[in-house]
């Protein structure tokens, strides 16, 4: 439990300097993987090798009976005083003889193994919750408030300066600058949505009557509005009959681009 | 539909008419099975066109309401309508077997689930021709489930009549569980302690014991939800926590029913495992213990599905660490599997290969879910791919080990043998088409769920899912061909075609006699014998369950030598009526909502007193009741005109509403046929019952029955704090647009209080046989509660017509209307029971020690709708 919690700590830091939510999860998603499948693997193996080796096979050759003989085995090693059979009429609460410890040990070595997982994956969970209220604290980052409703099908942009427009399907993105906290402040007019920027494992619910926030850091801002290559602002919950269709936009630019939108072409997109 | 006991027999299985009366839990068990696979087809067709319409991004074939419905279809039927059934097809052939009783406890309830569940599935197939069946998923989240938000009108009806359904199918569960749990606990055989019953028999109870809770809850919810769609209540809209309020009803069902499906399956994985393996399961104690403790567990994870709502960080870290909490358990299950198979005897046979099979398929959907369960992972995974691939390795690996169980069963309930080269063909098509199918979710697991669109990278993966559930489709038709051919082969098999086997099932001839035992099972002596059953029969004890459920209580007589009953039409009509009420309601407008019930007060009274001329020979009572009725009836009359106009009003009213009314009207008529059905369910007097040993069947039976109810009442008032807490506590009633008297409710606690009171004093009389004062007292209750229902009437009437605080006024009025009329519709279903218990009294029965326990199975009732009201009343007019 020790290790992989220093090891959770250590990675914490290091996810703390990256310190976006992407980064957070791709680190941590890469040790759950890595865990699950090396124990996935190993003890699907161990199910199938054992499955095999304790095959038997043969058919007895009573009537109506389509499996081996119990007899057959009778004086064999392994027999009854190693492990016990079943047998037809007896109180069914018998238990298999032995097994226990081993029983014991592989529950206690899972245990542990879970346990240090989480203990890891909930240090990192501390930073992504509480990352919002650094920014808040710290007098050097400009954190960029924007309000997002959802609303079928679509979603609203509400900037600082109380201009906002609804954008859907490509057009009217969410424009940031690059390299500056984003946090979004999230509801919904309408019905429950969930509001998911992938590339930046950016997700919260929008609720009608409830506001939940997020935040990223957009990265590697460009000096054009962009067309093609904008990210997804998904919709992660079934909305009504245009959810598969609710895909917002967003545009990360330079700071000045931003500026120069957020001054002119925002007040006239808005309405 | 005679009442000559002759009619009680059972037609030849040959003859559809046995299927129809049929309450053998044997024939239920495949009825429940055939059905649930129908069930299976129809919502695995709907799968076939999701992945269809997954082929390419954009779809193929359906448009957005379409592709929402097939989403929404499928993973309603297949949680809900197949794969619990399915389970409880197996359950109830086997359970009964397994503990050595000769039945389910009520077998006339035992059909009635049956029936219900059936007719259930007919509604929702109803309801895609409607317009368009329900369309927003399978967690029906709010607001989107109700109708001011979801104006569309193409979706109106049908995507309502697909909640009633649902709600048929809740009630049907609950039934069904209240049986479950009167026979496990009553009815073993003699010397099998309650850790001693088959493994699978000890799933069975727990999972019903889950179900009678957690499907409490989704009453409520469906309650509420049906209460915005009839008379337009404002839960789910509110801007007070509505859209959160569901997301907790709803989970709070949701995480212990992920168990439910599943738990059947762990306990017949322990079956089989220990039987091909030849070992018998290791540390069997500390996996069932295991087991209990996820049921309870299962409880207090719910919010691991909500991370991204409001709820606050330290809430996370709870659900965080009792969801994990909840793996390690299934952990210890699965490696006492595991090492049971080490120096085993394993056989490859078909059922084995499935159990293995599912157990695979198990681990690698639990490891999955350990990554939902960290929280930070299941920010992004929430609504992707992901979970749609853990869920359905999970849950899918519950039906494949029920598969398992099939092939295990089939030949003890057929009597044949299946080919066992196409039961392998069938696994191994089956298992490759199920990885090809689930495993590729998880490699394009950004891909969001329930949407059509896509990153055209991901194309190629989505296609091999799609041809993965074509092979895995096609493979069921396989093990159709395969057991529909064997049923006619020669293989004959015996008692026990398996080596290893254990289990009492297997000690009797396959297919097993109808009357299950070649004497009365018993394991007193340390292993199983079967007694001379002349000596050990005991009394018998009338299927008296009906009051449960809001009809009347059965015939109590006595009748030892009786041979037991096992036919009866009601509970097909029964379910056959709620059909009819089902269909009726999805469509009714809400002003006509209340007359088809009110119209069916009269002729409840009536045909009470027809009835019971009949049965009991005519005596003034049922004259009274007859003539009653035409009062009531023209009163009724006089009202509608009032309220609709009588013949514009008639005129206007849609087919729905017609349809509602021939519901209700069949339903109250054939609740009163069972009602007065005498119908013999022996008891042996040699079984194992504790801890009920002094319990009779039919108390134990209200007992589990009022224990779902206080979860429904729980659910109902703990959504009203919920909705007060978020609204401000103290501003709630001062916002609202009326102000209550208080005085109203403190005169009904008393009327209450007293009428709980003179229904004890009823009791009491019938003991010392004395008609005349159990008549009175019986009287007396029900003019109690004929006051409180008047009190309550003129407060509704002042505060609804005259103060204009209607349903959808505000969230108080929504919150207190539905609280009360449910607590108001119990004291009404109690009225009506009462009128059948004087009427029954008044021609002699129920008097003394024995008889006059059915007083006493209706007074805790009683008592309990009491007890609810003692809750109301400070919390709606007082605080
Ligand atoms: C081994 C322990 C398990 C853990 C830790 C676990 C954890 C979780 C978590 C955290 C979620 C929420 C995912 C989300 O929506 O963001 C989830 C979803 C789900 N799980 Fe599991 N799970 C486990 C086992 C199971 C089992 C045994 C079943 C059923 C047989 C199951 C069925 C489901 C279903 C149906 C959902 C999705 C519900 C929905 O959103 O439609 N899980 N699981
Ligand atoms: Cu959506
Ligand atoms: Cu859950």
């Amino acid at each position: 439990m020790l290790g992989p919690g220093i090891l959770g700590l250590s990675v914490v830091r290091h996810a703390a300097q990256s310190r976006n939510q992407a980064d957070v999860f791709d680190n941590l998603f890469l040790v759950f993987l890595v865990l699950g499948t090396v124990v996935g693997v190993v003890v699907i193996s161990y199910v199938l090798y054992s499955a095999y080796k304790y095959r038997v096979s043969g058919e007895s050759e009573k009537e109506g009976k389509y499996d081996v003989d119990e007899d057959a085995f009778e004086g064999e090693s392994g027999g009854k005083d190693e492990v016990s059979r079943p047998q037809l009429g007896e109180i069914p609460s018998q238990s298999g003889k032995g097994g226990g410890r081993k029983l014991f040990m592989s529950f206690a070595v899972s245990a542990v193994l879970v346990l240090g997982l989480i203990i890891y994956a909930y240090s990192l969970l501390l930073y992504v919750e509480g990352a919002p209220n650094d920014f808040d604290d710290n007098e050097d980052e400009d954190v960029l408030e924007i309000e997002v409703t959802g609303q079928q099908f679509q979603w609203k942009f509400e900037y600082p300066n109380g201009e906002s427009y609804t954008g859907g399907q490509g057009d009217n993105p969410m424009v940031v600058p690059a390299d500056r906290p984003v946090r979004l402040t999230v509801t919904s007019a309408d019905v429950h949505h969930n509001l998911g920027i992938p590339e930046y494992r950016a997700k919260t619910d929008a609720i009608p009557g409830e506001t939940t926030e997020t935040w990223f850091i957009p990265e590697e801002g460009d000096t054009s509005l962009k067309g093609d290559e904008m990210l997804d602002i998904v919709c992660y919950e079934l909305c009504g009959a245009g959810h598969s269709s609710m895909r917002g936009k967003l545009n990360v630019t330079d700071q000045e681009t931003f500026e120069n939108w957020y001054e002119n072409e925002l007040p006239e997109v808005s309405g | 539909m005679t009442e000559s006991a002759d009619s009680h027999h059972l037609p030849p299985k040959s003859t559809v008419k046995r299927w129809l009366v049929t309450t053998d839990h044997k024939d239920i068990g495949v009825l429940y099975i055939l059905t649930s696979i129908f069930t299976l087809v129809l919502a695995g067709t709907l799968a076939l066109l999701i992945r269809a319409q997954m082929w390419t991004s954009g779809g193929l074939i359906l448009n957005g309401l379409g592709y929402n419905q097939v989403v929404s279809a499928h993973g309603l039927l297949m949680v809900f309508w197949f794969l619990s059934p399915f389970a409880f097809g197996l359950a109830n052939y086997f359970v009964p077997l397994q503990i050595g009783a000769d039945d389910l406890a009520f077998p006339r309830l035992n059909a009635l689930s049956y029936w219900v569940y059936l007719f259930s599935i007919v509604l929702f197939g109803v309801s895609f021709f409607q317009g368009a069946t329900f369309s927003g998923g399978w967690t029906m989240y709010a607001p989107l489930n109700v109708p001011t938000v979801d104006a569309s009108s193409v979706t109106q009806i049908g995507g309502f009549a697909a909640i009633l359904a649902l709600t048929m199918f809740v009630t049907s569960v609950t039934l069904g569980s209240v049986n479950f749990l009167t026979t496990i606990y009553r009815q073993r055989a003699k010397g099998l302690r309650m850790r001693d019953i088959p493994l699978f028999s000890i799933s069975i109870l727990l999972t019903v014991w889950m179900m009678l809770f957690a499907f409490a809850a989704l009453l409520a919810a469906l309650v509420i939800l049906s209460a915005e769609h009839l008379i337009g209540t404002v839960y789910f809209a509110s801007d007070s926590g509505g859209s959160v309020l569901w997301t907790h009803l709803w989970w709070f069902f949701g995480h212990p029913e992920v168990y439910i499906v599943f738990f059947p399956a762990l306990g017949l994985l322990g079956e089989i495992v220990q039987t091909f393996s030849g070992r018998r399961l290791v540390g069997r104690k500390w996996f069932v213990i295991a087991l209990a403790l996820v049921a309870i567990q299962s409880f207090i994870v719910w919010m691991h599905h909500m991370f991204l709502t409001t709820i606050n960080l330290p809430i996370k870290t709870v659900f965080m660490v009792t969801t994990i909490g909840i793996s390690l358990p299934f952990d210890l299950m699965v490696f006492a599997l595991i090492y049971t198979m080490v120096k085993g005897r394993i056989r490859w046979k078909t059922p084995f290969l499935f159990a293995l099979g599912a157990l695979v398929i198990f681990i690698i959907g639990g490891i999955t879910g350990v990554f939902l369960g960290a929280i930070l992972l299941d920010y992004s995974f929430r609504g992707t791919y992901w979970v749609t691939a853990h869920f359905h390795y999970a849950m899918a690996s519950a039906a494949v080990a029920i598969i398992g169980g099939i092939y295990y069963w089939f030949p003890k309930i057929t009597g044949k043998m299946y080919n066992e080269f196409l039961g392998k063909a069938h696994f191994v098509a089956a298992f490759v088409g199920f990885n090809m199918l689930y495993f590729p979710m998880f490699v394009v697991w950004e891909t969001p769920r329930r949407v059509f669109v896509y990153d055209t990278g991901l194309t190629l993966w989505h296609r091999v899912a799609t041809l993965g559930a074509a092979i895995f489709a096609a493979s069921f038709l396989l093990m159709f061909y395969n057991l529909v051919k064997s049923m006619y082969s020669d293989r004959d098999v015996t008692d026990s075609p398996w080596a290893y086997t254990g289990s009492m099932e297997w000690a009797v001839s396959s297919p097993p006699p109808e009357e299950n035992f070649p004497g009365t099972p018993s394991y007193a002596s340390g292993s199983l014998e079967f007694l001379d059953r002349s000596a050990t029969d005991g009394g018998a004890v009338a299927d008296g369950d009906a009051a449960t459920d809001g009809g009347a209580v059965a015939d109590a007589t006595t009748a030892a030598a009786q041979p037991a009953d096992h036919a009866s039409w009601w509970p097909f009509l029964i379910g056959f009526s709620t059909l009819l009420t089902g269909i009726g309601l999805s469509g009714i407008s809400g002003p006509y909502f209340v007359w088809p019930f009110l119209f069916t007060l009269p002729v409840f009274i009536a045909y009470l007193g027809i009835k019971g001329a009949q049965h009991d020979g005519f005596a003034l009572i049922h004259g009274a009741y007859l003539t009653a009725s035409f009062p009531l009836l023209a009163l009724l009359l006089v009202l509608f005109d009032a309220d609709h106009g009588f013949m514009t009003g008639l005129g206007e009213a849609s087919n729905y509403f017609y349809i509602t009314i021939v519901g209700t009207v069949l339903g109250a008529m054939t609740l009163i046929g069972m009602g007065y059905e005498s119908f013999n369910v022996p008891e042996p007097k040699l079984a194992e019952q504790w801890p009920f040993g002094e319990v009779e069947s039919t108390k134990l039976g209200m007992w589990t029955f009022i224990g779902s109810d206080i979860i429904l009442f729980g659910a109902l008032i703990g959504s009203y704090v919920f909705a007060r807490f978020n609204f401000g506590w103290h501003e709630w009633w001062e916002a609202a647009e009326v102000h209550k008297a208080t005085w109203p409710g403190l005169a009904n606690t008393y009327i209450l209080l007293a009428s709980s009171f003179t229904i004890v004093l009823a009791l009491v009389y019938a003991k010392r046989q004395d008609k005349r004062k159990t008549l009175g007292f019986l009287s007396l209750t029900f003019v109690g509660a004929s006051v409180f229902m008047l009190n309550k009437s003129i407060e509704w009437i002042e505060l609804f017509w005259h103060e204009g605080w209607t349903f959808n006024t505000d969230l108080m009025a929504s919150t207190y209307y539905l609280t009360t009329g449910m607590h108001a519709a119990h004291v009404l279903v109690g009225m009506l029971i009462m009128l059948f218990l004087i009427a029954r009294t008044y021609t002699g029965a129920y008097m003394g020690e024995e008889e006059s326990q059915t007083i006493e199975y209706f007074g805790l009732y009683w008592h309990f709708v009491d007890i609810v009201w003692l809750f109301l009343f400070p919390v709606f007019y007082i605080l």
